[in-house]
């Protein structure tokens, strides 16, 4: 279960301004290697929270984050290398062929339900790694080479990261706080009642969609100028939908700040450290996923406000009398209590 | 005829599920504000012409309008948008969601959105203000009817659905649902009823028509309603006296009652070993929160044992104690002479305690055979099984018909036979009943209810948590009145009978002439036998 929209406060949006800020003045003193890293970390949070947006506030749990990857990054790609675009312009069209896919798409994919949708989008994702991969003119199985020159690096490319980053952030901000995301997470959580209550089901949904897809396809453009060198196995990989679930699960879907942490957690706990062994890698993911389903499904930010809570609010006192009638026969709700506290 | 005076009109509307006829050519003109009530057997189809105004189901035949709008053509949402709402008979609430959410994704439905004091004010009007910031997964049975009726008012319709809404309610509780509905009504909005409780039916329409088979057999006032011979038989059943309106049941509980135990199941523990169940000063409850409070009762043989209480006095908390859902605090619980007080849940069950939920927790994707099987034990032999089987079925017939219906599609009465039947599957030693009667029409609670007496004469002990008091006094040998977690009453059934008597039982309020109670109930040890209290 995922936490519940909360109305609009407007310091998380002065928070998110001000980082972006901060992060994009960042991008002139930083040494490249730093860059480089924050380039990474932050596509994967921009990913991880599109994927925030479908499946922890719309129940759409996707695996099709690869493809939107592999569309905006070879779209910004090919129309560099074939057009002779400059790259503003490209990546300005990455998130526009990123949702064309999605509508198109959307027709069929929409109309599955629960694991159906999972399955559905997981084999668009592989299906288009194998189209790319006998595409010739987009290179094939040895992909394209950038040319050097005309892409961004360094500070300009990490402050368009952060740009991209912080799209997707302040989206899930939105669907927090906002009337859209209370009925996404309605239709996420019982649809035929959402509809008995005015609710345009497949209309929402595709309104959660096309963003997510949109900033999925920034993210693709920002790293292929990243690699310089894109080939259907870097960016259609499957390992981009898995890490994005990763990150986001272990932070806390359905929340603004979780994945932020998620990715933290994951990059160096686990895709950096574990970088020359892929197999032992692969198998502590497993376990760690395994382990927050178990002991913190909702993930590990809404843990730690919790305890932070415990450690700092009143404690509850025993006893309490019954008061008003009603009261008894409920169950106390575990875990929920701490939403106000999320977006901290 | 559709003049500009018609709210609804439904037109030869016909329906199937399958093989089953839910509808069969059902013509029904309503005019605008006016209230309406339809009536009939469980699976009469009364929920499905309700969803089929609403867009939940497609029709098979026939036409709906809404004035001279088409809507069974329509996707849901936007015949919402229309103006009609209906509140479900089982509820659907948004569970990852808060209350106050629930009832904001309603009033986002049509024209501006609410604001934050009118949203309030929904909420205060549905008794659901004190647990708005709450998430709707935490609420019970009771609750959620609120909330479905509070998301239904929310989107502002002109036509009200309501689906069983009033099922459980007690007393003032009912007195305040039929004000709310009369308020809505004298607003200008047109009312849809369907109810098994007579009161409601009586106090709020002039209309009522009633389904059998899909097919309507009568309509008129609910005074001519009451009178019909065929009404009578199919739905009212034998105990229902001419000329009171559909579902009264007043048996005479005096005649009925048993001599036996004015004070058997006083609080006098340590046990001996025959007793059935014996909760000995036990305190239970969620959180910091006591539901229930050094609560004692002792449980003999081929006893029926009835807990009355007001919602939220405390019953199902008892019930989830008895059974180890909800863990006991202090004091101690025995079963057949052995202390069960900290055995799991499956223990229990193995020593012969069956417990029949509240709120109907019928598997809905499994189909109603197994849903029967799994009440019974995994070892039991084919034979037994089937004997067992062919026992509910004598009871409920309607589960030997749809043997293989998905049990999440059968008509919310159905369901409730179906929960019944379940727990009759494992042949218990105790059967403990939480509110079984729920939604049931007149003439199943009649079979119900012979079912328990026939069952408790095979010598099970039965504790019966029930909201329909006179049935359930007519049954009891001995009586507890819950009030807040605490004993109210404690006594044979005739100490309950007159109606201020329960009133004060029940909230706490003595009307001046409970005061002089014509019995003595057994008092509990540090509890005077009725607790006053402020009326909340
Ligand atoms: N989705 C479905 N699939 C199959 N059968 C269904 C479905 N919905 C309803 N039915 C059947 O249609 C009949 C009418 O059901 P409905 O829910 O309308 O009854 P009802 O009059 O509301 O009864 P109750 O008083 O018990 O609520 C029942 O026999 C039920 O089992
Ligand atoms: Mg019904």
């Amino acid at each position: 279960m995922t936490p519940t929209p909360t109305p609009r406060r407007w310091w998380p949006a002065a928070a998110l301004l001000l980082s972006t800020v901060v992060c994009f003045a960042l991008g002139g003193v930083l040494d490249h290697g730093t860059l480089d890293l924050g380039v990474t970390l932050l596509c994967y949070l921009a990913i991880a929270q599109a994927w925030n947006i479908l499946a922890g506030f719309g129940g759409l749990v996707s695996l099709g984050s690869a493809a939107f990857v592999a569309t905006g990054g070879y779209a910004a790609a090919l129309l560099l290398v074939h057009t002779g675009l400059s790259w503003p312009l490209a990546v300005a069209a990455a998130p526009v062929v990123a949702m064309l896919l999605a509508l198109l798409l959307s027709a069929a994919l929409l109309r599955l339900r629960g694991d159906y949708f999972s399955v559905g989008t997981l084999a668009i994702a592989i299906a288009l790694q194998a189209l790319i991969r006998n595409w010739d003119w987009a290179g094939g199985a040895s992909g394209v080479t950038l040319p050097v020159d005309a892409v961004p690096s360094g500070g300009n490319l990490f402050q368009l990261a952060v740009i991209v980053a912080a799209l997707a952030m302040a989206l899930t901000l939105h669907a927090r706080h906002s009337a859209f995301g209370i009925r996404l997470a309605a239709i996420r959580d019982n649809e035929p009642a959402a509809a008995g209550l005015g609710v345009a089901v497949r209309r929402h949904q595709l309104a959660a969609l096309l963003p997510s897809s949109a900033i999925t396809g920034l993210a693709g453009a920002v790293i292929a100028f990243q690699f310089v060198v894109i080939s259907p196995d870097g960016v259609a990989s499957v390992s981009w939908s898995l890490n994005a679930v990763l990150m986001t699960v272990v932070g806390g879907t359905g929340t603004v700040l979780g994945p932020l942490l998620g990715v933290a957690v994951v990059y160096y706990g686990l895709t950096r450290e574990l970088q020359s062994e892929q197999t032992l890698s692969l198998v502590i993911e497993g376990v760690l996923l395994i382990a927050i389903v178990r002991f913190a499904p909702q993930g590990v930010w809404p843990l730690l406000c919790r305890t932070a809570r415990r450690l700092l609010g009143p404690r509850p006192g025993t006893g309490r009398p019954v008061t008003g009638r009603g009261d008894e026969d409920e169950t106390v709700p575990s875990g929920t209590e701490t939403l106000a506290m999320d977006v901290a | 005829m559709r003049t500009s005076d018609t709210a609804l009109t439904v037109r030869g509307l016909g329906k199937h599920f399958g093989g089953v006829t839910a509808l069969d050519g059902v013509d029904l003109t309503v005019r605008r504000a006016e209230a309406v009530a339809v009536i009939g057997p469980n699976g009469a189809g009364k929920s499905t012409l309700l969803k089929l105004i609403a867009g939940v189901h497609r029709r098979d035949s026939g036409s709906i309008h809404l004035g001279e709008r088409r809507l069974d053509r329509l996707p849901p949402h936007r015949i919402t948008r229309l103006g009609v709402a209906l509140a479900h008979q089982v509820p659907r609430p948004f569970h990852g969601l808060t209350v106050r959410d629930n009832v904001r994704i309603g009033a986002m439905a049509a024209g501006p959105p609410m604001r934050g004091p009118e949203l309030d004010e929904l909420l205060a009007l549905c008794r659901l203000d004190t647990k708005a910031a709450r998430p709707a997964d935490s609420l019970r049975v009771l609750d959620l009817k609120r909330l479905e009726v509070a998301r239904a008012l929310a989107t502002r319709p002109q036509v009200l659905m309501l689906d069983e809404v009033a099922a459980g309610l007690v007393g003032r509780e009912l007195d305040e649902a039929i004000d709310l509905i009369r308020r809505v009504h004298q607003r200008g909005t047109t009312v849809i009823l369907v109810e098994h409780i007579e009161r409601v039916v009586r106090e709020l329409v002039d209309r009522v028509l009633v389904l059998n088979w899909g097919r309507p057999i009568a309509e008129g006032t609910p005074a001519q309603i009451a009178l019909d011979e065929q009404v009578r038989a199919v739905y009212l059943g034998d105990s229902s006296p001419a000329g009171t309106g559909p579902a009264v049941h007043s048996p005479d509980v005096s005649q009925d009652m048993r001599s036996a135990g004015q004070d058997t199941a006083s609080t006098a523990v340590p046990a001996d070993t025959d007793d059935v169940l014996v909760l000995d000063g036990v305190t239970s409850g969620y959180g910091d929160m006591l539901a229930l409070r050094d609560f004692s009762l002792r449980v003999r043989p081929g006893q029926i044992v009835t807990v009355l209480g007001a919602n939220g006095a405390g019953k199902s908390t008892l019930c989830g104690t008895l059974m180890g859902t909800v863990g006991t605090r202090t004091g101690r619980i025995t079963a057949f002479g052995r202390d069960i007080t900290r055995l799991p849940v499956h223990e229990r069950a193995r020593l012969g305690i069956a417990y029949c939920q509240e709120g109907r927790r019928v598997f809905g994707d499994l189909t109603v055979a197994e849903n029967l099987q799994l009440g019974a034990p995994l070892s039991l032999a084919k034979g037994e099984l089937h004997t067992r089987m062919d026992r509910v079925h004598a009871v409920f017939p309607v589960l030997a018909e749809r043997a293989g219906q998905k049990a999440g599609t059968m008509s919310g009465g159905q369901q409730q036979m179906l929960a019944v039947g379940r727990a009759l599957m494992a042949n218990p030693s105790v059967l403990i009943c939480d509110e079984i009667s729920l939604g049931l029409a007149p003439v199943a609670i009649d079979a119900l209810y012979q079912a328990l007496t026939e069952i408790n004469a095979q010598g099970v002990a039965i504790l019966l948590v029930e909201q329909n008091v006179k049935r359930a006094l007519g049954i009891c040998d001995h009586a507890v009145v819950l009030s807040r977690g605490r004993v109210s009453y404690r006594g044979g059934p005739a100490g309950l009978l007159d109606e201020a008597d329960l009133d004060a039982a029940y909230f706490g309020t003595p009307t001046p002439d409970a005061a002089v109670s014509s019995t003595t109930p057994a008092t509990h040890p540090g509890s005077p036998a009725r607790t006053t209290g402020d009326p909340s």
